[in-house]
């Protein structure tokens, strides 16, 4: 799989169609902010390929207690 | 007793003077509310002071003194609160304009907690705004000052419950702990801050920042203080999934047990890479001191510890996203900007990513306990790479390279909550402005004695709890 990455342009676009207001103020820093995220998501992805991380479970709330 | 000396017992000692009907509840209490009244203007580490409140407490718990019954081991003792701990009709702001006509109706458990044991609720602290950042520097209330230089910041998320502590302006604190936000301020403010196995200590009624990372727990002078604070918090809280089905425990029984025997564990690959030289040289004198005292000091490795800030970035903007999705849409600019723009930003995070997140969360305590069990009984780290810097100041030059602070801050504070293991920091020295170093314990799950423990016998041969800024004969009221 590609490493996905989008545009400002789609940024904006999907924070419209979710009606999630972008001011003037943040605009740009929440870009710069998505942009590291999704190069880490991409990193996170390819490293949970790996076939060591066959048969591991998500991590839950309260997943400390054996059993739980 | 004046009120200098009264602000100088330790909770263990003001708690036992009162059992013997030697200070009463309403003497403490009045001293400390005296202490805030002179300094708050300067320190600010208060989003509300119940004086009233504390004082008609104090009065009840003094008459009881009198009468012989005693509700538990912090009786008349006054304790602040981080201001995103709910008490029943009290305005709880999480220091966000969002909140700022919040007034739960019922107490959190915690508080709940603390109220059977006796302990007064001196007043709420500042905070990070929703316990996103680590100034504590909010659009509610500007920002807390560290009481070992009033021109410095004191870290976060819980900087006002630490500064409080350092200030002697309460005698505990609770804060929460996401990323660090218990351990940071204390380390910066010299203090002993406990952030518990996931699951031991109720969040129920505490504005949660990420459910699956967020914990609960005191910030004291002294680890015996500590662990009997932990003592009245920790335990299954019936009706709550977010505790674990264990009891309560009194974590002050074994903590004389020494270190003699103990293997204390540290990762080399990630110490010190971007670190003070004050930092290096104290933590430095700490292994020394653990292996003086007869403990074994273990190299280990855990691999792939790259992934843990972005893994744990994941989980926790998703799950704050999704907690501040409505209000993110309806009253967007009532949030500071450095807040709203990581709230925004989680909804782009996808479902598949956090998911990803959630499994190496999982891989990697497994890769923990397994080093638990086999090799070490506790793991060393600092608490921060730096010390308190000015406040609005936050770029330093480390090893000759500019550094953020922030970032840096989460250095070695991420283990905690990413695997969901406990952490307690204490101090271990001075740099050479004479602010405090801090040095953190990681141990296994529920395995907060140890941590105490090890925490104690250091302490018998460094401690900062009678040099705290609060208790100076200088400052104090």
């Amino acid at each position: 799989m590609d490493r996905v990455f989008f545009s400002v342009t789609e940024m904006e676009q999907i924070a419209a169609r979710i009606g999630l207001p972008l001011d003037d103020a943040t605009r740009e820093a929440t870009r710069a902010t998505v942009e590291g995220w999704l190069n880490d998501a991409n990193d996170l992805r390819e490293e949970m390929e790996k076939p060591e991380y066959n048969g591991v479970f998500p991590a839950s709330i309260v997943s400390m207690e054996e059993g739980r | 007793m004046t009120h200098q000396e009264l602000l100088r017992l330790s909770l263990v000692q003001a708690q036992a003077l009162i059992a013997g009907k030697e200070v009463t509840p309403l003497e403490l209490v009045d001293a400390y509310l005296s202490r805030i009244e002179e300094t708050e203007a300067k320190f600010r580490s208060f989003a509300e002071v119940y004086a009233d409140a504390a004082r008609s407490s104090a009065r009840a718990l003094t008459e009881m003194q009198a009468a012989g019954r005693f509700l538990g081991p912090l009786h008349g003792i006054p304790v602040s609160l981080k201001d995103n701990i709910n008490v029943k009709g009290l305005r709880t702001t999480a220091c966000s304009q969002v909140y700022r006509d919040n007034y739960p109706t019922e107490d959190a458990v915690v508080v709940r907690r603390l109220k059977a044991a006796g302990a007064v609720i001196i007043g709420k602290t500042v905070m990070h705004e929703f316990a996103q950042g680590a100034t504590t520097d909010s659009p509610m209330f500007g920002a807390a000052r560290n009481p070992w230089d009033p021109a410095r910041f004191c870290c976060g998320s819980s900087g006002g419950s630490a500064a409080s502590v350092a200030n002697a302006t309460s005698l505990a604190s609770l804060g929460t702990d996401t990323g660090g936000s218990i351990r940071l301020p204390s380390g910066v403010c010299g203090l002993v801050g406990m952030r518990p196995t996931i699951g031991r200590v109720s969040l129920n009624g505490i504005v949660p920042l990420a459910w699956s990372l967020d914990a609960c727990g005191p910030i004291t002078r002294s680890i015996r203080d500590n662990a009997l604070m932990l003592g009245v918090l920790a335990g299954e809280e019936p009706g709550d999934p977010s505790t674990a089905k264990r009891p309560g425990d009194d974590f002050s029984r074994t903590i004389d047990r020494g270190v003699k025997g103990l293997r204390i564990g540290i990762l080399p690959e990630v110490l010190f890479q971007k670190d003070q030289p004050a930092v290096v040289a104290a933590v430095q004198r700490a292994l020394e001191t653990f292996r003086s005292l007869g403990a074994e000091i273990v190299k280990c490795r855990v691999n792939r510890l790259e992934l843990m800030p972005k893994a744990w970035s994941a989980v926790c903007y998703v799950e704050a996203t999704s907690f501040h999705q409505k209000n993110l849409r309806t009253c967007p600019l009532d949030y500071g900007d450095d807040v709203r723009v990581l709230f925004q930003a989680g909804e782009f995070i996808s479902g598949t990513t956090y998911v990803h997140a959630q499994r190496y969360r999982r891989w990697l305590r497994e890769q923990f306990r397994t080093l638990f069990r086999e090799q070490v009984d506790l793991l060393l780290f600092p608490t921060l790479p730096f010390t308190a810097v000015p406040i609005g100041d936050y770029e330093l030059i480390i090893h000759g390279v500019k550094e953020n602070v922030l970032p840096l801050s989460g250095t070695y504070v991420c283990y905690a909550p990413t695997t969901g293991l406990p952490a307690l920091t204490l101090p271990c020295g001075l740099d050479e402005r004479g602010l405090p170093v801090g040095l953190q314990l990681l141990g296994d799950a529920f395995r907060e004695d140890v941590c105490y423990q090890a925490g104690a016998a250091f302490e018998s041969v460094f401690h900062l709890y009678d040099r705290l800024p609060g208790i100076q004969p200088e400052s104090c009221c």
